[in-house]
């Protein structure tokens, strides 16, 4: 029997033919449908695709009327794109490698009208499944966003600040040094006039009996009743004893003078070293009333953190989903479709070439729409970007006339040729009009924007799980709605502050984990409020200080005034006391005086009529020493 | 209906005293075909076997069937053996690195453990099943066939009418032809 069957080909080649054909009729039609569910369930909204066109002899692929639905509004595509042309190359295919030189998009068209709602067949669907990874990073990461923003709220700290106006809650009197002293002084005083008072007295009393009897010794010696000079000698010299007994008296009565003037000035300077002290104390709790402590320089944090936050999260799951999509689609390219079964393991060997599995190598898509341009660039997108050796990037453009900016850019880089992958996006957003928006919480002073104008510049870059994020924002021709006026007068000024703002800068930086960024934010927003609440703020802080002050007065100042006239009051009585006294002795004193002058007096004149030379006959000598003797004593 | 054409094309086959030969290699290429998992070149190359030598379709089908039913269960065995093949054989590695690099040849999924370990076993045990096959035939034909053709059950079902319509299909059939 032969075992050949050579015309058994025959039906092999036909049959393979009809393949051929069919599957070239087929494949059209196959891929159409492949692309469009694919596009559909990324887009979560219908794709479609009116024809899919393969010609392998020129290696191109042409697809016409591609809509793209809107998922917001399914009656509206987001955009229509005419004509797109794939140039691929064929060789690559028979090594089981898609090689796409260049995609030209022509003829694109945003927001066109759908004929019919552009809602995804049930049996394409598939909800994009967020992992539980990236939705604990989502909530940690906003967690910890929210976190940074309310532990820098300042609105918190001013739920106290009615109080920081009323003296009375300002200052607790009875903690009050200067005011216990003041409390204390004036029994302080008394005692003090008390004790002295009784020193006094008793050292007067004491002076008094034997000033009396110098007084009654003194007015025994009368200089009529003497009648010879050597009494009159003799009660001079009496005198001239009580002399300096009363001088001594004089000392000790100066020196008591003295004595209770230190112990006044003593007590004087208590109550100036109060006043001084209380002087300092009405200073120090004067400049308790202020607002320096309010941090208003973080406002814009507490402003714009809620606004970041929401921004951030949204980047974080579009970034996440993107992701979690190229990774996908990465690894579906590194792995090789597994046959059924049990789908074993696939082994892989040097490659020669170094193309990879997948690699678009240009895509080049200009549009001009009707409000102006729109241009996107991109390069190198492949399964096997660490074979290829080159990041993929792409540019994203738009330049309108009239619309929601002018001029729009986006540069992108995903770089995955080593194990520390990187994502970098660039973006620049001149001329965003702003409608009605409200930024910052609504308990605070919510920024009510009518209307105006951003210039946007923003990098990102994210290294594994490491973001470096700065986005600096332009924002002028501001105007703002009118919004109900905030309950607290602090938020009120800084409310009518922001409605004086027609421009600022903001700078929002994120740095760190992914999961748990830094966030900061600085704003010319910052300056500009804190100038102005300021300048409101200053002349209600004087105003209290003021009435702080008053109240300090009259509790404290009052007190201090009725001790400072207590020690007024006696030193006074100290001192006419003392004076009194004084006066006294000093009297005794010229009446001791007065009369050693008259018994001298009387002395002469007893000498004049019993001593005289002339009466005595002396002989010539001796009168003439007599006379010499005589005017010696003034005689 | 093609299938179940050949398979009854098969039982008379087998029941005749010719094509022996043609059984057994279509029991062993279907058990090619059945250990190896679908991939379209290496389907083609085999059914170009299949057309350009005298193998029933029939034997082929029955066996392919069969076959894979027994694969499944063979496939962790194939996995170990494929990466063996694949990795474990420095001599070979060179040959693998050349297939890998050449137009057309990735498309066999040759780098795959499965795919490898099953091709492998399937042509290495061809020709010896091929001769297991030609033998377990003429064995049936010797012995089993004869005891069948005179066991009561058989004379019974050859006094049915549907075996007597079946004999007129039958040679209607060879008079049309």
């Amino acid at each position: 029997m032969k075992m050949l069957r050579l015309k058994g080909i025959v039906p092999f080649i036909i049959f393979f033919l009809l393949v051929y054909l069919g599957s070239i009729y087929w494949l059209d039609s196959f891929l159409k449908r492949k692309l469009a569910k694919s596009a559909s369930r990324l887009n979560g909204a219908l794709v479609e695709i009116a024809d899919l066109n393969i010609s392998f002899r020129n290696s191109r692929v042409n697809i016409r009327g591609i809509q793209v639905t809107d998922p917001e509004n399914l009656m509206r595509n987001r955009f229509e794109v005419g004509e797109t042309s794939l140039d691929f190359q064929f060789l690559p295919l028979l090594k089981k490698k898609v090689v796409i030189e260049e995609v030209k998009v022509a003829e694109v068209r945003p927001f066109t009208e759908r004929q019919r709602p552009g809602r995804i067949p049930a049996r394409w669907q598939r909800q994009w499944q967020q992992d539980s990874e990236t939705a604990s990073m989502l909530g940690d990461a906003i967690e910890e966003l929210k976190k940074q923003v309310v532990a820098q709220l300042p609105p918190l700290a001013l739920e106290q600040l009615g109080d920081r106006f009323d003296p009375r809650k300002l200052v607790d009197l009875q903690a009050l040094e200067t005011y216990q002293r003041a409390n204390a002084l004036p029994n302080e005083f008394k005692e003090f006039g008390k004790e002295w008072q009784q020193r006094t007295r008793e050292f007067v009393a004491a002076q008094r009996k034997k000033i009396d009897t110098y007084k009654q010794q003194i007015a025994t010696l009368d200089p009529k009743k003497i009648k010879t000079p050597q009494a009159a000698i003799e009660a001079i010299q009496t005198i001239q004893t009580f002399q300096q007994e009363i001088g001594a008296q004089k000392n000790s009565v100066e020196n008591l003078v003295k004595e209770t003037k230190e112990a006044v000035q003593v007590n004087v300077q208590k109550v100036t070293d109060l006043k001084k002290d209380f002087e300092s104390d009405i200073d120090t709790l004067k400049k308790k009333i202020s607002f320096g402590d309010l941090e208003l320089g973080r406002v814009s944090q507490s402003i714009f953190g809620g606004y970041v936050i929401q921004h951030y999260g949204q980047f974080l799951q579009h970034y996440s989903r993107m992701k979690l999509w190229y990774d996908k689609w990465k690894a579906a390219g590194d792995e090789d479709e597994k046959p059924e079964r049990h789908g074993g393991r696939f082994v892989h060997f040097p490659v020669t070439d170094r193309t990879p599995k997948f690699l678009l190598q240009k895509v080049d898509l200009s549009a001009r729409i009707e409000q102006g341009r729109f241009a996107a660039k991109a390069a190198a997108i492949t399964t096997q970007p660490q074979l290829l050796g080159k990041p993929t990037t792409f540019t994203l453009s738009a330049e309108l006339q009239e619309g929601p900016f002018s001029r729009a850019e986006l540069n992108g880089l995903v770089d995955r040729t080593t194990q520390q992958n990187l994502d970098e996006f660039q973006a620049t957003l001149s001329g965003l009009r702003l409608g009605k928006t409200t930024l910052g919480p609504q308990s605070f002073a919510p920024l009510a924007l009518k209307q105006g104008r951003v210039d946007l510049q923003g990098k990102v870059s994210i290294a594994t799980d490491q973001i470096d994020a700065r986005v600096d924002g332009d924002f002028h021709k501001l105007s703002y709605d009118n919004v109900k006026r905030a309950s607290h007068p602090l938020v009120e000024i800084i409310y009518d502050v922001i409605q004086t703002i027609r421009k600022f800068q903001v700078g929002v930086s994120l740095q760190g984990e992914l999961r748990r960024p830094k966030l900061r934010i600085s704003s010319t927003f910052d300056q500009a409020i804190k100038q102005g609440v300021e300048k409101v703020l200053l002349a209600k802080i004087k105003a209290a200080q003021a009435k702080l002050e008053a109240y300090l007065r009259a509790e404290v100042g009052k007190k201090i005034t009725a001790a400072q006239s207590l020690i007024e009051e006696k030193r006074q009585q100290l001192f006419a006391e003392l004076n009194k006294h004084l006066n006294v002795v000093q009297n005794l004193e010229a009446l001791a005086n007065k009369r050693i002058q008259e018994l001298k007096n009387q002395q002469t004149e007893l000498l004049k009529q019993k001593v005289l030379p002339d009466k005595l006959k002396l002989p010539g000598k001796d009168n003439k020493d007599v006379k010499k003797l005589l005017d010696k004593l003034g005689l | 209906m093609f299938v179940l054409g050949q398979i009854i094309k098969l039982i008379q086959l087998l029941n005749s005293e010719k094509g022996a030969w043609s059984i057994a290699s279509g029991f062993a290429l279907g058990m090619v075909f059945g250990l190896v998992p679908s991939n379209i070149l290496i389907t083609v190359a085999l059914f170009f076997f299949f057309c350009l030598f005298r193998i029933h379709g029939g034997a082929m089908f029955l066996s392919w069937a069969l076959f894979a039913l027994f694969a499944y269960l063979l496939d962790p065995l194939f996995d170990r053996f494929g990466y063996w093949l694949l990795t474990g054989v420095p001599s070979l590695t060179p040959f693998w690195i050349r297939g890998y690099n050449l137009p057309v040849v990735p498309w066999t999924n040759f780098n795959n453990s499965v795919t490898m370990g099953s091709l492998t076993v399937g042509l290495a045990a061809f020709f010896p099943m091929l001769l297991l096959f030609k033998l377990l035939i003429d064995r049936y034909r010797q012995s089993v066939l004869i005891r069948l053709s005179n066991s009561r059950v058989f004379k019974y079902l050859r006094t049915t009418k549907v075996y007597s319509l079946y004999k007129k299909y039958e040679r209607v059939k060879e008079t049309m032809s």
